[in-house]
């Protein structure tokens, strides 16, 4: 069993390295408009997988590095990372629990909807210009996190995150 | 633990990391009020992004440079060649440009002009550009510790509009684009020079274009030139608006984003004259920007179904999506 602060280190390793792979990657590999976010898909699998308070930690995290990544919006788009996370937790616990198969995408397509939706409704500026255009992107960021959910899902358990359940609660 | 502690555990966490944004949110606002630094935001930029981004930069780099370049061999072959031939004409073309320079020199030296006052260009690295599909930014590698400060003027290898630092801390700096929903840069259409749109048109920075320094290097034109009164880099002085007799400005707007790469010139008169590759340079008016800089051209314009404005497409002459470097108006 890996214990648990390591993997809370882990996954926080990945959010560093998600948001250097958002930074760097994300806007290059844009399909008409729509981008990946990367810190958000590892929040996304690593909240699930984590569950309890560490996961809203993490998310914490995760709110902050893209805050200090796009430098505007701080309080915003950290509140929506953080809701977005303990979201992922009650959404696993609650509805979806222990489908290893569907959890990935459903909990990655359902928390980048939530964040995003967070974030607009405390931003509006950011997005009642071009709604139309803005709920396109987001649909479309929902859809390309989903896909991308696998891949981070499975080698999360390869490293074991969210083997340990005494410490950090049920996952899935 | 039981189900209730974790429950209980969970709920303190949220309510923790919550007073957690809203502090850090407020303490950012409150930087940004004061222009100055948010020293949170910015140590995790510096001490945890930062290092990590120079990685990916490197990283990235030199698998364009390996691993590409071996894809990309024939066509590699074709662009030297052409680069070869494009070269020995510019040196035919430089070295008459630099007799007229030194005549140039000598002729403004009789006339009694002021030395340009002098304006610092820093280059910096791109770490970090549009995270996110909503918001238009860029995270270069230059911070307070290079002299960079809020409100500075960024600038594309080319000389172009890029955008503003809205953001900074000691090693790096935020930059909103100009194409961000919230950026809105005072913007004039002006001739176009001897008939080529889309052109350069007038440069008051001195020493923009050309290529890339080296990082803290600065441009400092030896020539002398330029009214009297020019705006200094954070636009304080911008009475003298006559930028010499070859540029006539056309219509006066404002160039706000659309995101997506997209902006746009409003505001603009009704009577206005304006076609598909006019200049749009920027006119000094929002007390940030210096006028004078390239932004783009027009592609578009249309006017309101009220008939009382007219609004201009803009074609922007940085290539933002594909910036690797950048200057920064000290």
């Amino acid at each position: 069993m890996v214990p648990a602060s390591r993997q809370v280190f882990v996954v926080c390793l990945m959010l560093v390295v998600a948001a250097v792979l958002q930074g760097r990657v994300a806007h290059a590999i844009a399909i008409k408009g729509a981008q990946p976010d990367f810190p958000l898909v590892v929040l996304a699998c690593g909240s699930t997988l984590l569950g309890g308070d560490a996961a809203v930690y993490v998310a914490l995290w995760a709110g902050l590095l893209q805050s200090a990544l796009l430098g505007m919006y701080v309080g915003s788009i950290m509140t929506s990372r953080t809701v977005a996370g303990a979201f992922a937790v009650g959404l696993n616990q609650v509805v979806i629990r222990g489908n290893v198969a569907v959890v990935p995408p459903v909990v990655a397509f359902t928390i980048t909807l939530a964040s995003e939706l967070i974030f607009g409704a405390m931003v509006p500026p950011a997005w009642m210009h071009h709604a139309r255009r803005w709920f396109q992107a987001l649909l479309g960021e929902s859809v390309y996190n989903a896909a991308l959910a696998y891949p981070v899902y499975w080698f999360m358990l390869r490293v074991h995150i969210g083997a340990g359940e005494d410490e950090f609660g049920p996952s899935a | 633990m039981s189900r209730n502690g974790h429950d209980r555990r969970g709920i303190v966490a949220v309510v923790i990391a919550l007073v957690v944004c809203i502090v850090l949110g407020v303490m950012h606002r409150q930087a940004e009020r004061r222009h100055a630094p948010d020293p949170v935001i910015g140590a995790v930029r510096d001490v945890i992004l930062m290092p990590a981004e120079a990685l990916g930069v490197r990283m990235s780099r030199w698998t364009r440079t390996n691993v590409g370049a071996l894809l990309a061999g024939p066509r590699l072959a074709r662009e030297n060649a052409a680069l070869q031939a494009r070269l020995g004409a510019l040196e035919v073309q430089n070295r008459a440009l630099s007799q007229e320079s030194a005549e140039n020199v000598r002729l403004r030296a009789l006339l009694g002009f002021q030395r340009r006052s002098t304006r610092s260009l820093l280059a910096a690295e791109v770490t970090a550009l549009k995270p996110t599909a909503q918001i238009d930014t860029l995270v270069l590698d230059r911070g307070t510790s290079s002299g960079v400060r809020v409100h500075s003027v960024v600038l594309s290898p080319a000389g172009t509009l890029v955008g503003q630092v809205i953001g900074v801390s000691r090693g790096s700096c935020v930059v909103m684009l100009l194409t961000d929903v919230d950026s809105g840069v005072g913007a004039e259409v002006v001739d176009a020079p001897c008939g080529h749109a889309g052109t350069t048109v007038v440069d008051p920075i001195g020493g923009v274009g050309g290529s890339v320094v080296a990082p803290e290097t600065s441009l400092t034109p030896e020539t002398t030139a330029g009214p009297p009164q020019t705006a200094d880099v954070t636009g304080k002085e911008s009475s003298d608006r006559t930028r010499g007799p070859e540029k006539t400005v056309r219509s006066v707007g404002v160039c706000r984003g659309l995101g997506e790469g997209q902006a746009l010139l409003t505001y603009l008169k009704v009577d206005a004259a304006l076609r598909p590759g006019d200049p749009i340079i920027t006119s000094g008016l929002g007390k940030v920007f210096p006028p004078g800089i390239p932004i783009g051209t027009v592609a578009l314009v249309t006017t309101d179904t009220t008939q009382s404005m007219r609004t201009a497409t803009v074609r922007l002459s940085a290539d933002i999506d594909h910036l690797d470097d950048a200057f920064i108006i000290r």
